[in-house]
């Protein structure tokens, strides 16, 4: 069954009284929650996502929450709990969906220690996948975003999850983060596209996030097998160029963008040298977004990529 | 004295084009070496040499040709402080 087969007041009660077993990817989250704004969010964006009916086990069990204190009526605050436990400082009210977000971020990141996570949107065509680290305002969200709406995949805007066993690349397909001019330009260019309400003045700027494609969330535990690593760069009013990049150079900057190479150790070291080896790697500047999917139509893979 | 690569770094490394990538077991840490420093760790893993036998080897692939001998003998020396300061390499 998926969220969809609820109505926004089952959803509602149902994420009052027993949580919800949300599953994304590979991971199952429970999430509790009393507050609107989440529900609306999860109805809207998470709508194509099933619902686990075990419940029992989960991944991540998280709450969001009143403060028990006097900001539950003055200037209302929202706090996120994992396992019962304050991990932020509480975010107004208004910003109780895009926490939601980056708490589950938050839950990944610190909690998959058998994949290699890379700071990267990941997208996929044709059986390759592309990894595009970057640090944020780089532009990589609403080219992923982009693409993701002419026909590629849609395997994570955030986390590249490189699993150590095989190198292959795990789906993580949730809603797309935007910020701030970014928003419009994903509205105007796919007016399809389902948005989350934006909210303003979080410590990114006004933020929104883009409902994955169907397709995607359908295809969530469908491994993919990296061709390229692209470091993609707006840069406005620039001509759109793909530079190849020196695979040496790509590890180190792949390495500088991940979340637990380091912890890994040499089975973090030994699955970077296989997504290089299996990747073409490239530096990427655009302003524009059509002539970016035009580029990344006519990537190839290496000869020898499987 | 003779140079040799430390015995357990040897299988830690990947090279693409003429750089090497090199991962450094007891520290965690990764470095990125240029092609000399990649030629130098190259021969040494083949046999333990002393800087004079390590400069007389490389010296046709890394000579430039408008560099002397004795600044060519001091690079490589350099490059083996290098290396035994990152812990890649030792006496043997």
């Amino acid at each position: 069954m998926n969220v969809s087969a609820l109505t926004p007041s089952e959803l509602k009660l149902r994420l009052k009284k027993t949580g919800i077993y949300l599953q994304t990817g590979s991971f199952i989250t429970h999430l509790k929650t009393t507050i609107p704004s989440v529900a609306k969010g999860i109805g809207l964006l998470y709508a194509d996502y099933p619902l686990v009916e075990q419940d029992g086990f989960a991944d991540f069990h998280i709450s969001l929450v009143h403060p028990r204190n006097l900001r539950r009526w003055f200037k209302p605050q929202v706090l996120f709990l994992f396992d019962g436990n304050t991990i932020f400082k509480p975010l107004p009210l208004d910003q109780a969906f895009p926490m939601l977000e980056w708490g589950l971020n938050w839950c990944v990141s610190n909690h998959v220690n058998h994949c290699l996570m890379i700071h990267a949107a990941v997208v996929e065509k044709g059986g390759y996948a592309a990894i595009m680290p970057a640090p944020p305002g780089s532009g990589k969200s609403t080219l992923c975003a982009a693409l993701v709406n002419r026909g590629w995949r849609l395997l994570s805007d955030e986390l590249a999850l490189v699993r150590v066993v095989d190198g292959k690349l795990i789906p993580l397909p949730r809603p797309v983060s935007l910020k701030n001019e970014s928003i419009e330009i994903i509205r105007r260019y796919e007016q399809n596209a389902i948005f989350s309400r934006k909210v303003a003045d979080t410590i990114k700027g006004t933020v929104a996030h883009m409902k994955a494609p169907a397709d995607s969330i359908a295809r969530a535990t469908e491994v993919a097998q990296v061709a390229w690593v692209i470091f993609p760069k707006y840069q406005a009013g620039a001509t759109t160029c793909l530079e190849t990049l020196p695979q040496s150079r790509a590890f180190m900057r792949v390495a500088d963008n991940s979340f637990n190479y380091s912890l890994l150790g040499l089975n973090g070291f030994k699955t970077m040298a296989s997504l290089i080896d299996a990747s073409l790697c490239y530096d990427f500047t655009y302003s524009k977004l059509d002539d970016a999917i035009e580029i990344f139509g006519a990537l190839k893979p290496q000869p020898s990529s499987k | 004295m003779k140079w040799q690569v430390i015995s357990d770094q040897a299988v830690n490394c990947c090279s693409w084009d003429d750089e090497l990538v090199f991962y450094n077991k007891l520290s965690g840490d990764t470095h990125l070496l240029g092609s000399a420093a990649a030629q130098v760790l190259l021969e040494l893993r083949q046999s333990p040499l002393n800087a004079l036998l390590l400069t007389e080897a490389l010296a046709p692939r890394l000579q430039a040709d408008n560099i002397m001998h004795e600044e060519f003998s001091f690079q490589i020396e350099h490059l083996l402080n290098e290396l035994n300061t990152l812990g890649l390499i030792e006496f043997s």
